[in-house]
């Protein structure tokens, strides 16, 4: 393994130098600076910190020549900002990788991040706002050996903060263009896109015990494949992928010996001004990790989303919905509609409808013969019966947003959302939330240059206002904003815990932005909990002070 | 040609695929556990020089309960004043253990057992060397009255002198601890041994008077026993001056840091489960 | 090992710095990143462009309202901007696999004419340095990048245009605002 790589840096190397004598070459990048002031504030549950100044920092360099390219990624946390998990203090160079692609082939030596279908057994992916950085370290090579084949093989090792998991990674994948392939549906409507890849991950055996006196058989190599097809006909799409997984005891599933299996369909038809979109999915035991006894979000190596529309609206994204990866089952359906302009209720400019349903559930589980618990660590944990959906609902969501251009000036957009929300996503015990959520959204274009925008956001909860959990009760907000051109913004808000804490988070932001660099400058309070993105969260802690975000790209 | 090269990239991806497949191992369900029983077997033994008394003090505790610090608090006070004498452990169990989603569970199948078998009610409670009180074990709710039950516990000689020393292979997680007993007086009752490893400096979230506290500092956690949950028998004729010794050898799982951890030890009684003597060491 | 990558990697780029500093080029769009359009079929940058002419070339996502009120905004006026300066815009989802699949019925949902293209492994985002969503470039004939901005508000894409017609006219507009 060293050894190739060595050899792989040297001829690599060799390529550069030549590719230098032909001159060029370029040399961009990329900057984030986030930085934390905040003060105790023990009405919202916010902490002292110690240190004062808090801050996050990644610089990425990229070089390209020709087929080549390298780049590092310079990274510092000092000290993490709130909510960071604290193994990311410290500074260096986070990632480094070079690589060499012509027509045929592609080979990265180093850092890379890549996926395998849609991700349900390998995606390795950096998602800076929820602090997770799953880069493999290793080699990644990509074949066309003929237009419409890819091969992709790797082996590597996962990112954990400032070191790497136990676990190596090593997987192949193909994915093949039918129409490319067979020349009689070259020409066809009919496009159809067939894949298949396969994980394997090789980790040392370590002593789990299991009851007094006993400990664990660990199976040292878990596998993962899945099998996926894309069909595209006109106006028709679907889309679908199955995986399974090998016996892979690990504390996520409380190591049971039971295998994993995910199903994932999406079908769709759209015309211009219509678009539906039908999505279901199953997820049994697939949590699947580089290291059988790490928890928290590091160190997946497959990717499951929640299935369920990412919502941006603030109050919208209080209860958002988590991925279960021991089970869950979930539909979910999304229209687009445009109504044309001239029309009725088109009005002179047209209207935009969006409507959204999804509803996720707990998967059918039974205790396994002679067992009266579920799970049991050490035994193949229950028996699930495919087809039968589970008692327990998880979420549900349905909303729908219309978008209105009134004048020439001015655009409106209302969207209700009716929220249904089961604490168990969060490991908590308790009732499930019903929320109903009313937002307005308008924007007004004084002139070429001045633009205003405002929001009015509404939450009205079922669950009265309880200390542990600071989202409880009824929430109210507004939200101002001036635009000066796409320059300078500024911001103000609040967002208002009626019936409840009787907490004012309020919040004051300016932006400047010049071409790509952009500087936000922010003060005020932030709510303590979960930040979200595709269904992996961070729990963010309260906080009440300065925040500023410097980015920047050349 | 172009036929020619996709069959060998076909050829290849199956044999690819072929190697990769092996790549994942199937375990029978008969074999899902392996023993890892390590009762250790008594021999004679030398004299044992240490022969302090000294007292098992034990806390159920949960990260949601809001007055287990105190209790914290009120033992590590003991422990300044009496040192040593004090051998500390704190079990989480019960609902009030539930951890706080992302943070790490504490909890124990062996620690629940233990808090249904002394049928503990609330937390925190603390149990002196579980001392029994006409047939029932007494629990300790009141975090000012450990103190007073360590002092009358300290009084009381179990008669046998115990000690440990402990060693760990860092590079695959195996140790052993070795244990010497010496009967100062003679002891009629049956005695069992049992061995358990803690561990200190643990940060997590922990409840508090004024909210989560999000760095709390762990310590003396409870992890694992080394034998059975009640322990081994101590095979011995409990005449004054017998001498016997025995090795007891365990695998740490990694996820538990070794340098932070201690071996505790109890002898007990076997018909009341009561404790007459005990020590710790640290395991590394 | 860990040196020796480090310290071919340091010597490369600073040949790199070298050369890019001689000939004070324009970046140029990456023309071996592989995307997928809107049908599944992997297509690759190289096949980006529109003609000989400039083309806009704007990085979003389903759950990016800014991108969505950006690119609904320049629909009303995409027709007049084709027909006044043919430019053309292609629009790359940076969406994983939650919202993938809704990015085709979202575009024809939402009628947009916009050349569609899906980076769900984000290799582009990174090749061309996107941070946030969402972030607009003007790509010339050549294929190089003349001007690049973040975030969007109503009536930047007046800014936009007069910019794409600005480089229609061989101006050089790297300095503009």
């Amino acid at each position: 393994m060293k050894k190739l790589l060595i050899m792989l840096v040297a001829s690599v190397f060799t390529v550069q130098l030549q590719a230098q004598s032909l001159g060029g070459g370029q040399v961009t990048g990329n900057f984030q600076i986030d930085a934390q002031l905040s003060r105790q504030d023990s009405a919202i549950g916010a902490e002292d910190v110690p240190q004062k100044l808090l801050s996050n920092v990644f610089a990425n360099l990229l070089y390209t020549n020709g087929g080549f390219s390298a780049g590092v990624r310079f990274e510092s946390y000092l000290d993490p900002l709130l909510g960071f998990n604290a193994q990311y203090k410290g500074a260096g160079i986070a990632n480094k990788f070079m690589s060499y692609q012509n027509d045929m082939f592609e080979i990265t030596a180093g850092n890379f991040y890549d996926q395998y279908g849609s991700g349900l057994i390998f995606r390795s992916y950096e998602d800076r706002n929820l602090g997770l950085d799953n880069a493999m370290m290793g080699v990644n090579v990509k074949v066309r050996p003929m237009d419409g084949i890819i091969i992709k093989s790797m082996v590597g090792k996962q990112r954990y903060y400032w070191d790497y998991g136990k676990g190596l990674v090593r997987g192949i994948d193909g994915e093949f263009s039918i129409n490319s392939l067979i020349k009689r549906f070259e020409e066809s409507k009919t496009r159809v896109t067939l894949g298949a890849g396969f994980i394997s991950k090789y980790e040392e055996d370590q002593t789990i015990l299991a009851g007094d006196n006993y400990k664990l058989n660990l199976p040292l190599n878990v596998g993962a494949g899945s099998f996926r097809m894309d069909l595209a006909h006109g106006n028709w799409g679907l889309q679908a992928e199955y995986a399974i997984k090998s016996q892979d005891p690990n504390v996520l599933n409380n190591y049971i010996y039971k295998g994993g299996n995910a199903l994932f369909v999406s079908a769709s038809y759209s015309q211009k001004g219509l678009g539906i979109n039908l999505q279901a999915k199953r997820i049994d035991n697939m949590g699947f990790k580089s290291e059988r006894s790490a928890t928290g979000e590091m160190l997946y190596i497959n990717y499951i989303p929640a299935m369920s529309k990412q919502h941006t609206y603030a109050l919208m994204a209080l209860y958002p919905a988590i991925t279960q990866v021991n089970g869950e089952m979930g539909v979910q359906a999304d229209v687009t509609y445009s109504i044309k302009k001239g029309t009725l209720l088109g009005g002179k400019y047209g209207t935009g409808i969006k409507m959204n349903f999804s509803q996720i559930m707990s998967i059918d589980k039974q205790p396994l013969e002679g067992y009266t618990t579920i799970g049991e660590t050490g035994t193949d944990g229950y028996t699930s019966n495919f087809f039968k959906v589970g008692d327990e609902l998880y979420y549900q969501d349905f909303n729908i947003e219309i978008s209105k251009k009134l004048s020439k000036a001015a655009k409106l957009a209302v969207t209700y959302a009716y929220i249904a929300f089961n604490p168990i996503m969060e490991n908590e015990h308790g009732d499930i939330h019903y929320n109903n959520v009313f937002v307005a959204d308008y924007t007004h274009k004084l002139n070429s240059k001045n633009v205003l925008r405002g929001e009015l956001q509404w939450l009205k909860s079922n669950i009265a206002y309880f200390d542990e959990d600071k989202r409880s009760g009824d929430w109210l907000m507004a939200l101002v904003e001036w635009n000066f051109t796409s320059a300078f913004f500024l911001s103000v808000s609040d967002q208002y815990n009626y019936n409840g804490s009787e907490e004012h988070y309020y919040n004051v932001s300016v932006g400047y932005t010049h071409n790509t660099t952009r500087l936000q400058v922010g003060y005020g309070k932030q709510r303590k909990g979960l930040l979200c993105i595709g269904g992996v969260c961070r729990e963010v802690p309260a906080s009440n002070g300065l925040t500023i975000s410097l980015t920047s790209s050349f | 040609m172009k036929r020619y090269m996709l069959k060998n990239v076909i050829k290849s991806v199956l044999v690819a695929t072929a190697v990769l497949f092996t790549a994942c191992d199937k375990i029978d369900s008969d074999d899902y556990l392996i023993y890892s029983g390590s009762n250790g077997e008594w021999v004679n033994g030398s004299s044992v020089t240490d022969k302090e008394q000294r007292v098992f003090v034990e806390k159920y505790t949960g990260v949601r309960c809001v007055n287990c610090p105190d209790a914290d608090v009120a033992i590590s006070q003991i422990q300044s004043s009496l040192g040593h004498k004090i051998i500390a452990v704190s079990i989480h169990a019960g609902g009030m253990a539930r951890p706080y989603s992302g943070y790490e569970d504490f909890r124990t199948e062996t620690g629940e057992a233990w808090n249904t078998y002394f049928g503990i009610q609330a937390n925190p409670s603390v149990m002196v060397n579980r001392s029994m009180n006409n047939g029932t074990p007494n629990i300790i709710t009141d975090v000012a009255a450990v103190s007073g039950a360590v002092n009358s516990a300290l009084s009381q000689n179990g008669n046998i002198a115990m000690e440990m020393t402990s060693t760990f292979n860092a590079d695959n997680g195996n140790g052993y601890v070795d244990v010497s007993l010496e009967f100062l007086e003679k002891v009629a009752d049956e005695l069992t041994i049992t061995l358990l490893v803690t561990e200190d400096g643990i940060i997590g979230k922990q409840l508090e008077h004024g909210g989560v506290n999000e760095n709390y500092e762990f310590n003396h956690v409870f992890r694992m026993t080394i034998t059975d949950l009640w322990g081994a028998d101590v095979v011995a004729d409990g005449e004054k001056g017998t001498c016997r010794s025995a090795r007891f050898e365990y695998s740490l799982p990694s996820n538990y840091k070794a340098e932070k951890c201690h071996i505790v030890g109890f002898i007990s009684k076997k018909n009341t489960r009561e404790i007459i003597q005990s020590a710790e060491t640290s395991l590394m | 090992m860990k040196k020796l990558l480090v310290s071919a990697f340091v010597f490369i780029m600073s040949m790199g710095m070298i050369n890019a500093q001689e000939t004070k080029s324009l970046p140029v769009l990456p023309d071996n990143i592989s995307v997928k359009n809107l049908d599944g079929k992997t297509i690759q940058t190289s096949e980006f462009g529109n003609d000989g002419k400039p083309y806009i070339l704007s990085f979003w996502a389903t759950w990016c309202k800014p991108c969505l009120r950006e690119l609904n905004t320049i629909k009303e006026v995409y027709e007049e901007w084709q027909e006044e300066t043919g430019v053309k815009i292609i629009a790359v989802s940076i969406d994983d696999a939650r919202g993938a699949s809704r990015v085709k019925p979202l575009v024809n949902g939402s009628g947009w004419e916009y050349e569609v293209y899906i980076d769900q492994n984000q290799d582009l985002k990174r090749a061309m340095n996107v941070v946030n969503v969402p972030h607009t470039f003007i790509i010339n004939g050549k294929g190089e990048i003349v001007w690049q901005h973040t975030s969007f508000v109503e009536g930047s894409e007046e800014e936009l245009i007069e910019l794409v017609k600005k480089v229609m006219n061989g101006e050089d507009i790297s300095e503009s605002k």
